[in-house]
């Protein structure tokens, strides 16, 4: 049956989001009470368990993050952070959770922050969000005043205080490294890892840093068990999965469906399907640093696997829709400007090549239709050296959408 | 605006940089960083003029050079672009010039582009100091920019 | 120590230490891998990605420099994908560099763009960026020009600036292929750079490039590089001349030696135009009717010999007298003292010292038994705690500070101690201010808490110190009523300061202490040093590495002229010269009768002034100082140069004393010869001629050398300086081991006793240097000051250095670069006293004392307490020395310009 499974999004659109009495009633901070009576080693247990995946984008084991940050040391300082710095195009859905229902982020940090013993946390904000910051800074002094932050928790003699940073307009400071860099009150420039924030973070501490996304997870998880998380989705991703949908739909917005739901299904059944009845060309998965998926791929399920197999990746879960009458071409060169804007301009390859090959994608319409494949596939060999040579994630990924829409739209980008 | 009693907020931690300049450029009247408000943030945090100057000069949502009371900034992301945004600068200058004739009273209106605001189910949009406008059209823009006009 | 690892590198088997630098243990043994951004004294960047390399075990492509070194690695350094993929990123950094090159740089990047034959328009892929960066040169600083065409973005200088010389004083702006560095908030020659071109050093391109000499300098016509030791300060930096067409053109830190490891300030850098100024003395000259006339050699010594002679016979031997120079090397100095000895037959030999650490080393002397540092200049990095007093250390010792601001980074506490505030106190745990001339008061209120919390070393004090619990309880019973509530009334300093203070310094593992002018240049000068050899004695925070007391020197050779004799009371090596059996030694060396050398100990520098005031001095020859700008109340000291019958300046320039001078020498730079200086942690290090002597010139211990002879008391023929050395070393036992062979490479720490000893990093290690063995305690109360404030006298005005220029300015006045930051007197006033006063920043102000007045420019500043005043003392239109006293402290004496008693008024 083709409905919405709601867990991230358990509370949205039901309850005041302003009102964390709304929030206690509908079964708010019960999961934290519950993992507050369990050893924390069993909490990051549980959500290695539940087979829980980072849904900021990497896709990333999110109890083992939390296990090895964990272990580095038993009783010495540590840190949460919550990535809340959303930068990729298409995506709003961390929006979504802390503009409906900030306290289930909070409470996600809470459970985090027990499971490996962090007596501080960080959210860090995008400046851009403004709501979100008002309501998330709220929904911590709400949270603090009836006990669930500050000393001695819920008498379990767990402390823990969350502090909100604001980002200012930066996609790089959504990358973990650099966002580390960023709350240090630095430029954002990644680091180089290793060591990776498990081991050293923020001011040298072990640190885990999750997405909005995956926290806001954490309570059902802790609540209704691995067990029952693990069965939902599929055989390798389990649970839900929050879809943004944006471009040529009827019904573009949010939609949180269980993973494993096909691509075509999400776009007709939830998003009203192509505007204006036109036909499908492309579908942009993932954003800027996303893939190009075509109309054979509309029976795909939506899962990290079953994407990878196909050349696809399914990242933050943005899913852009264009048209017949679009340009992939276009589309391609706004991703390439994004990339070149974004660029730290640390290291070579990206500060270099996010330059270069956008003036050579800007330059293929100018270029005969003869040499456009040759002109276009320099552009991928650059591309492919960048992800090889990289610093970090960002020059990593404009490999994707080229190779993606060369894969499955080399015509159109040739005659075009 | 007081600069000191913004920055006495703060503890003097270069961790609370990026909140202070939040702090200082919203409330400056033309949105923007001073060189002398900059100078005090780099003596209250005891970080050298370099630094901070090198941190504002990274993160796109501040300015040292003066904006205005009305700060509009267009998406131009990859899906506001699809959706039509490489219009909507075109469109808010037209509303301008239709609206305020007189070139100097346009100088409340700062227009700037900005990456993906995170509306994309709305796109275009654009956001007009703290707030978002989203499925622009020229004549959504055009009233936007009339009740500014009101207000002013 | 970290074990040595076994690791493969492209098949070849290599033994590196466990953890150290994969990039640099691969270029150590001769795999050439490229890299840009990696330096081996900055921390790993990983920004050029350059030195790619692949790791069995690792996934992709790793950067090498941000690899340490494992057992086991198997590492391919070179292959055809590596190669291919380093060419292709060179490719494209070549596409935002702009190429052209005019040989005033070294350019790593140029080199790897031949190396990867990307000097070939075919080989080369990508076009150019640079025309969409509008970048605009910044060409404002004194000292650099910054090219953004030419920047690579690595990371270096800025890096340079944080990590080396702690200064923080670069960013990158904007971000992207549009990031460019910025100093201070845009403007270079506007920001807080203070020159010391660490950045131009390291930059691997001509994005950072001196400006000095720039038209000129050509590296392909540099005909030789030579190795020597700064002449500015008492760091003894080590730095590198350029030669080009007889010309320094240029000068570098060597990087890997002690003391600097390739650090410099602005004056080691850039200034050695003085060096070919045009003001040199290039002939000697005899003043006839008033006028200076130039004269040959033989006429001028011949005139020299005749009257000195003159007055020994008919004043005797004690009527003559001689400055030696801080600023010339052992040899000159050693010859000098030599001179003084045998040919004037007195031990009326001094020199600026006495203006100077007389005070330190006097109270140190008593003490510990030495009167030098007793650390090396690494401890002031790796010491748990650093006291500096009366030490603006960032401005006078600027590579010193270096390793103190490192050590702060590290966690390091660091108390300040002075009456102004000056750069360091940044970096401050806690800064105590206390009015000026208090400091017995303060030391011993820090004391009192040590001892009333049980904080001191009872173990310490009943081994090492002589008179053990007995002296202790002495000095307690004086300490008793220090408390600090008493102390605050006295000096200002609240008490929660004090107290920190104490704890900081008695309860940390290892501390130590930097003292400076504060401390030595007051007229209670010997007390207040004694204060802190209390404190350092009653916690034991001396005698093990990273603890002792340092007092940082001065002038370049300040330490050696005193190590090597000239000190009227003491022979080559500390050795008192009232003392039989040393006088015999010492002839026996020198090959003069036992009753040539005089045993009555000799006046000091400023007793030498006020004896030829009063005409018992009669003739007095001074190399290398100029006492009319240095020596306290100026107008005393010119009535006693005009009251002398002869005088012989021998210098490298006119100064404010060659005024009065009967004959003139012109005498050589440190550039025009061959030695040794001493620097501050007793290190002997080379000094290197690297261009001849301008003009008519000689070197100084030649001058003095034919002098001698001329006098009718020959020395040895030296054939080379290397030889006054060797004799040198045999009078003096601190140094019998060390020859300039031994030090060709590095300096080495006296005591060296023996031609196989390494030399001497910590001292007091098994025993201090007195007689007993022992250190000794010397209680001292506080008293106020002669020198007070009243209503026609109502500020203290206190004096010092500043960065950019030194001491009398004649060398570095003479410099462009040092000019551009600086270039005229001023004096620091309180802005409430400035209120009070309705005087305004900038404005012309009279300054007069009990001695004399001078003009200069008022500057408002929070550096000074109200009620005192700062000047700094270069600049001869406004001659701070005027003003000073020549109230002499008891022991050292010294003159204490720290405290004068003035008012202001507007002009």
């Amino acid at each position: 049956m083709l409905q919405e499974k709601r867990i991230a999004l358990r509370n949205s659109g039901l309850i005041n989001p302003e009102s964390i009495e709304d929030y206690i009633q509908s079964g708010g901070y019960q999961a934290l009470a519950k993992s507050l009576a369990m050893e924390s080693s069993l909490v990051y247990e549980t959500i290695i368990e539940s087979g829980l995946r980072g849904r900021g984008g990497a896709g990333f084991p999110s109890g083992a993050k939390g296990k090895s940050t964990a272990l580095t040391c038993e009783d010495c300082l540590k840190y949460v952070v919550c990535n809340a710095d959303e930068g990729e195009p298409g995506t709003f859905k961390d929006r979504i959770i802390m503009e409906t229902d900030p306290h289930s982020l909070i409470e996600g940090m809470l459970i985090a922050a027990w499971s490996i013993k962090a007596t501080k946390g960080y959210i860090y904000i995008r400046g851009e969000y403004y709501k979100s910051i008002e309501r998330v800074k709220k929904a911590i002094d709400q949270a603090k005043s009836k006990g669930f932050l500050g000393e001695d928790i819920l008498s379990s003699g767990f402390d823990f205080d969350i502090e909100v940073k604001v980002g200012a307009g930066s996609y790089l400071c959504g990358e973990e490294l650099t966002l580390l860099e960023s709350i240090e009150g630095r430029r954002g420039y990644p680091r180089i890892k290793p060591p990776f924030p498990a081991q050293r973070g923020l001011w040298g501490v072990p640190t885990l840093i999750n997405n909005v996304e995956t926290l806001a997870n954490f309570a059902p998880i802790i609540l209704f068990g691995a067990d029952w998380y693990k069965s939902l989705g599929t055989e390798k991703s389990h649970g839900t999965k929050i879809f943004t949908i944006s471009g040529d739909v009827n019904k573009p917005g949010y939609y949180e469906v269980e993973m494993g739901m096909k691509l075509g299904d999400l776009i007709n059944n939830f998003a009203g399907g192509v505007k204006g009845g036109n036909e499908i060309k492309a579908i942009l998965i993932g954003g800027a640093a996303g893939t190009f998926a075509s109309k054979k791929h509309l029976e795909l399920p939506l899962d990290y696997d079953a994407l990878k197999e196909n050349g696809l990746t399914l990242g933050s879960g943005a899913i852009i829709v264009l048209n017949e009458s679009r340009s992939v071409l276009d589309m391609l060169r706004s991703i390439l400007s994004f990339f070149k804007h974004e660029s730290c301009g640390k290291c070579v390859p990206c500060r270099l090549g996010t330059a270069h090959i956008l003036s050579v994608v800007e330059s293929l319409e100018k270029s005969n239709v003869g040499e456009r494949e040759s002109i276009f596939l320099n552009t991928i060999k650059q591309a492919e050296i960048m992800a090889k040579t990289s610093l970090c994630p960002l020059g990593q990924s404009p490999i994707l959408p080229l190779k993606s829409a060369w894969t499955n739209f080399s015509d159109e980008i040739v005659k075009s | 605006m007081d600069i000191k009693e913004i920055l006495n907020k703060y503890p003097k931690k270069k961790e609370y940089i990026l909140e202070i300049l939040h702090e200082i450029q919203d409330k400056e009247p033309c949105q923007y960083l001073s060189n002398d408000s900059l100078k005090q943030v780099a003596n209250h945090l005891n970080v050298s003029l370099a630094q901070v100057h090198g941190v504002v000069g990274y993160y796109s949502m501040f300015s040292t050079k003066p904006r205005s009371k009305y700060l509009i900034r267009a998406c131009k992301s990859p899906i506001c672009s699809l959706m039509g945004g490489e219009t909507v600068i075109d469109s808010v200058k037209a509303s301008l010039d239709r609206h305020f004739p007189d070139k100097s009273a346009q100088a409340n209106f700062t227009i700037e582009e900005t990456e993906c605001l995170g509306q994309c189910s709305e796109s275009p949009c654009l956001m007009l100091n703290q707030a978002v406008y989203g499925n622009l059209t020229p004549e959504k823009i055009d009233s936007l920019i009339l009740e500014l006009k009101a207000s002013l | 120590m970290s074990k040595n690892v076994f690791i493969t590198i492209d098949g070849k088997q290599i033994s590196a230490p466990k953890g150290a630098n994969l990039l640099k243990v691969a270029r150590e043994n001769s795999f050439d891998i490229p890299g840009l951004c990696f330096h081996h004294k900055l921390s790993p960047t990983g920004a050029c990605r350059l030195c790619l390399v692949k790791v069995e075990g690792m996934r992709g492509l790793v950067a090498s420099c941000t690899l340490k070194v494992e057992e086991g690695m198997i590492v391919t350094a070179f292959d055809e994908e590596l190669e291919q993929t380093r060419r292709f990123l060179l490719d494209y950094l070549l596409s935002e560099h702009n190429d052209t090159y005019d040989n005033t740089y070294s350019d790593e990047l140029r080199v790897l763009m031949f190396r990867y034959g990307l000097d070939k328009k075919e080989n080369r892929f990508f076009k150019s960026v640079l025309e969409s960066l509008n970048i605009k040169v910044d060409s404002s600083s004194p000292v650099l020009t910054y090219e953004p065409s030419k920047c690579i973005k690595c990371f270096r200088c800025i890096k340079a600036c944080d990590e080396v010389q702690g200064k923080n004083v670069l960013s990158f702006n904007d971000r992207g292929i549009n990031s460019y560095i910025i100093a201070g908030s845009g403007v270079w020659g506007e920001s807080e750079c203070d020159g010391c071109g660490e950045c131009i050093q390291l930059c691997p391109t001509g994005a950072l490039v001196e400006k000095p000499n720039r038209e000129s300098i050509n590296l392909d016509k540099v005909e030789k590089r030579v190795k020597t030791t700064c002449p500015y300060c008492g760091v003894g930096c080590q730095i590198e001349l350029f030669i080009q067409n007889d010309k320094i053109v240029r000068s570098l830190g060597v990087e890997g030696v002690s003391p600097n490891d390739g650090r410099l300030c602005v004056k080691g850098r850039f200034g050695y135009e003085f060096v070919h100024s045009n003001d040199r003395l290039k002939t000697p000259l005899i003043k006839k009717e008033g006028r200076f006339v130039e004269a040959s050699w033989d006429e001028a010594f011949d005139l020299i010999a005749s009257k000195f002679l003159e007055i020994k016979e008919k004043y005797g031997s004690d009527a003559l007298a001689g400055y030696a120079s801080a600023k010339c090397t052992n040899e000159d100095n050693y010859i000098f003292q030599k001179f003084i000895r045998i040919a004037f037959g007195t031990n009326n030999i001094d020199y600026c010292t006495r203006l100077c650490h007389a005070s330190t080393v006097t109270a140190m002397l008593k003490s510990i038994g030495d009167g030098a540092g007793s650390n090396p200049i690494e401890d002031f990095e790796t010491t748990d705690c650093l006291l500096i007093i009366g030490n603006n250390i960032v401005e006078t010792h600027p590579i010193t500070a270096t390793y103190v601001k490192r050590g702060a980074a590290r966690g390091q506490k660091i108390i300040v101690i002075d009456p102004k505030w000056t750069p360091i106190v940044r970096y401050a745990s806690v800064w105590l201010q206390p009015k000026l001339g208090t400091d017995v008061a303060l030391l011993n209120g820090i004391i009192n808490v040590i001892i009333r919390n049980g904080w001191h070393n009872p173990q310490f004090i009943m081994e090492r110190v002589e008179g053990g619990i007995e002296a202790f309880n002495e000095l307690d019973s004086l300490i008793k009523k220090y408390t600090p509530d008493y102390v605050e009334r006295i000096t200002g300093v609240p008490a929660d300061k004090i107290i920190l203070a104490a704890k900081l310094y008695a309860r940390s593992a290892t501390a130590m202490i930097a003292t400076g002018m504060g401390m030595s240049q007051q007229v209670t000068g010997t007390n207040n040093v004694f204060c802190l050899l209390n404190l350092m004695l009653i916690t034991g925070q001396v005698g093990r590495e990273r603890c002792g007391i340092d007092p940082p020197r001065g002038q370049n050779n300040v330490q050696g002229a005193t190590d090597v004799g000239c000190h009227p009371f003491m022979y080559p090596g500390y050795i008192p010269v009232a003392n039989d059996e040393n006088k015999k030694k010492v002839s026996m060396e020198w090959c003069v009768p036992f009753d040539a050398l005089s045993s009555k100990p000799g006046l000091t520098t400023v007793e030498i002034v006020k004896a030829a005031h009063e005409g018992k001095v009669k003739a007095l020859y001074i190399m290398g100082e100029n006492p009319m700008l240095t020596d306290p109340n100026l107008n005393h000291t010119e009535e006693a140069l005009k009251n002398l019958d002869f005088l012989v300046v021998q210098d490298i320039f006119h100064t404010e004393t060659t005024k009065f001078a009967h004959v003139i020498l012109p005498a050589s730079t440190w550039a025009e010869k061959n030695g040794t200086f001493v620097n501050s942690d007793r290190r002997v290090l080379r000094v290197r001629k690297a261009v001849d002597c301008y003009g008519d010139a000689r070197e100084d211990w030649k001058i003095i050398h034919e002098l001698s002879n001329r006098m009718g008391f020959p020395m040895p023929i030296y054939n080379n300086e290397s030889e006054i050395f060797d004799e040198l070393a045999r009078v003096t036992p601190i140094m019998a081991g060390i020859s300039h062979a031994r030090i060709e490479l590095h300096g080495i720490q006296w005591p060296c006793p023996t031609t196989d000893h390494q030399g001497t990093s910590t001292l007091y290690v098994d025993k201090f240097n007195t007689p007993s063995g022992k250190g000794k305690l010397f209680p001292v109360d506080y008293a106020e000051q002669n020198e007070r404030v009243d209503a026609q006298y109502p500020f203290l005005l206190n004096s010092g250095r500043i960065l950019f220029h030194y001491h009398t300015s004649t060398m570095s006045r003479r410099t462009k670069v040092l000019r551009d930051f600086i270039d005229a007197s001023y004096v620091l006033m309180n802005p409430n006293d400035a209120i009070k006063l309705n005087l305004s920043d900038g404005q012309k102000v009279k300054i007069a004392s009990r001695r004399g007045e001078l003009e200069t420019k008022l500057k408002i500043s929070e550096e000074v307490l109200e009620g005192e005043l700062f000047m700094p003392w270069h600049f001869t239109e406004s001659q701070v020395n005027r003003l000073t006293r020549d109230e002499l402290d008891p022991y050292s004496k010294i003159a204490p310009f720290k405290l004068s008693a003035v008012n202001v008024s507007a002009k």
